[in-house]
């Protein structure tokens, strides 16, 4: 058995970490945040940790121009993480604004899970520079077992939860409908072209348990074979590009991750191995 | 057996309140114990872990005991980022699916259209969910009309076009069926 990310090279770490302080720059520069201040204040209540907060420090931190510098901090500071020598700090303030950001965003009705695992990625290297460095780099291995983590806790609850009966009755179906019949930010609806043919159910409903396993065996990726990491990744982009296209949800965050972390052969990744006789 | 072996039984033994008070959460911690054994058995991951620095060793405890504690306890706004991941987690006991449309009509009395995400994408997602309560809810009528008269706003805003008022339909429509009940919930002047 192999385990992936076991010794990974410098720059393969530092390139990891600097995609990931560049899609908060993208979002800091291409998420118009400010906009939220024109909606009723008593709509957003904040999630934690902004919620530990005052109330009134609360509602100052979704005013316009608040918003504005948050987005101007977070901007700002995810580019300085990557100017030799700034790393430290920079990636504080990016961690701390990239925090509040969505703090403020996911208190509007619904937590989204699209961003949770880019911001625990970012408290993980955030921690990484603020403490003495190992003899080698953790940070992909630890951001690979968070993202995959996240995957399995989603099957266990749907097993836990939904059990047999989620995957028989009509429920998937049902929710396709109802992300493709409402306006939604994408609106591709290949979702209708199911929901509206119902000889389609059976197969969707089939695709809907076997992602489910592959979710829930997420972990065996790191140390099974290449061609089962492979099988898995391509598996998995699938699943989120169908997501897109039949219920209009995005997970580019997660695409880019499950890319960086698991698609990349391990020439580029890891250091030129001198073996330790540990097989495993 | 292995520390790590002994680490899971312990862990499964100490949830046992789990499995008589909740017994989808210690349902879900038997398939976690499952999935995870064989990394944990994994002699490299091993060596991975021990030769950590402390401070790793701690703040991956931690991290770990957060995301399942958030997961197991259901919770979403006060433990955030360490939450509950149910997308699509529970039987759905309704065949009504429920959707509503936003409408501006302009100065010159034509009806627009109106995406709500497109003025407000960094919370698309919970707009569309809240703006679907609201709809349903006899309280929070007052607040959905503050809600779509500041969509109003801001579509004049960015697109130019003068608003007289703005509207908010809800529709109900049977799965797998095309017809559909709609129902005008409110109506809010733009001034």
């Amino acid at each position: 058995m192999t385990l992936l990310h076991a010794n990974p090279s410098t720059s393969y770490t530092t390139s990891l970490r600097a995609l990931i302080f560049l899609m908060w720059l993208l979002k800091f520069c291409l998420d118009p945040i400010q906009q939220m201040a024109t909606l009723p204040q008593e709509l957003i209540v904040p999630t934690a940790p902004v919620s530990w907060l005052p109330r009134g420090v609360q509602l100052l931190l979704l005013t316009e121009p608040a918003l504005i510098t948050l987005r101007l901090v977070g901007a700002v500071s995810a580019i300085l993480t990557l100017v030799p020598g700034q790393i430290r700090w920079a990636s504080l303030v990016c961690c701390t604004s990239a925090t509040i950001y969505q703090s403020l965003i996911k208190g509007l009705g619904h937590v989204n899970h699209a961003e949770i695992c880019l911001l625990l990625s970012t408290l993980v290297y955030t921690f990484s520079v603020w403490t003495p460095r190992p003899k080698v780099h953790p940070e992909p291995l630890i951001l690979t077992l968070i993202l995959l983590t996240t995957y399995v806790l989603t099957a266990t609850y749907r097993l836990g939860h939904g059990n047999w009966r989620v995957f028989v009755s009509d429920s998937i179906i049902f929710w396709l409908a109802d992300n493709c019949y409402q306006r939604n930010y994408y609106n591709f609806n290949w979702g209708e072209w199911v929901v509206d043919h119902q000889w389609k159910w059976i197969p969707m409903k089939i695709g809907f348990f076997l992602v489910t396993l592959l979710e829930l065996t997420s972990p065996l990726v790191i140390i099974l074979s290449v061609r089962y990491r492979v099988i898995y990744l391509f598996s998995m982009l699938g699943f989120h590009l169908a997501v897109l296209m039949t219920m209009n949800l995005l997970f580019w965050e997660n695409m880019l991750l499950l890319g960086a972390l698991l698609g990349l052969p391990e020439k580029w990744t890891e250091q030129p191995s001198v073996d330790s006789g540990a097989s495993g | 057996m292995r520390p790590m072996t002994w680490l899971l039984l312990l862990g499964l033994l100490a949830s046992t309140p789990l499995a008589v008070f909740d017994p989808p959460a210690f349902l879900q911690l038997v398939l976690l114990a499952a999935v995870f054994y064989p990394l944990v058995r994994n002699k490299r991951f091993q060596q991975f872990l021990q030769q950590l620095p402390r401070h790793y060793q701690f703040g991956l405890i931690v991290l770990f005991v957060l995301l399942l504690a958030g997961h197991l306890t259901r919770s979403k706004q006060r433990t955030f980022p360490f939450v509950v991941w149910p997308m699509y987690g529970f039987v759905v006991q309704t065949n009504l699916v429920q959707s509503y449309t936003v409408i501006g009509i302009t100065t010159e009395g034509t009806f627009i259209e109106i995406n709500p995400n497109h003025l407000y994408p960094s919370v698309y997602r919970g707009l569309v969910i809240r703006l679907k309560w609201m709809c349903l809810s006899e309280e929070e009528q007052p607040l959905l009309r503050q809600t779509i008269r500041a969509i109003g706003n801001e579509y004049q805003k960015q697109t130019g076009i003068s608003l007289r008022e703005v509207r908010i339909y809800y529709h109900w429509r049977p799965l797998g069926s095309e017809e559909q009940t709609t129902e005008l919930i409110a109506v809010e002047p733009i001034p």
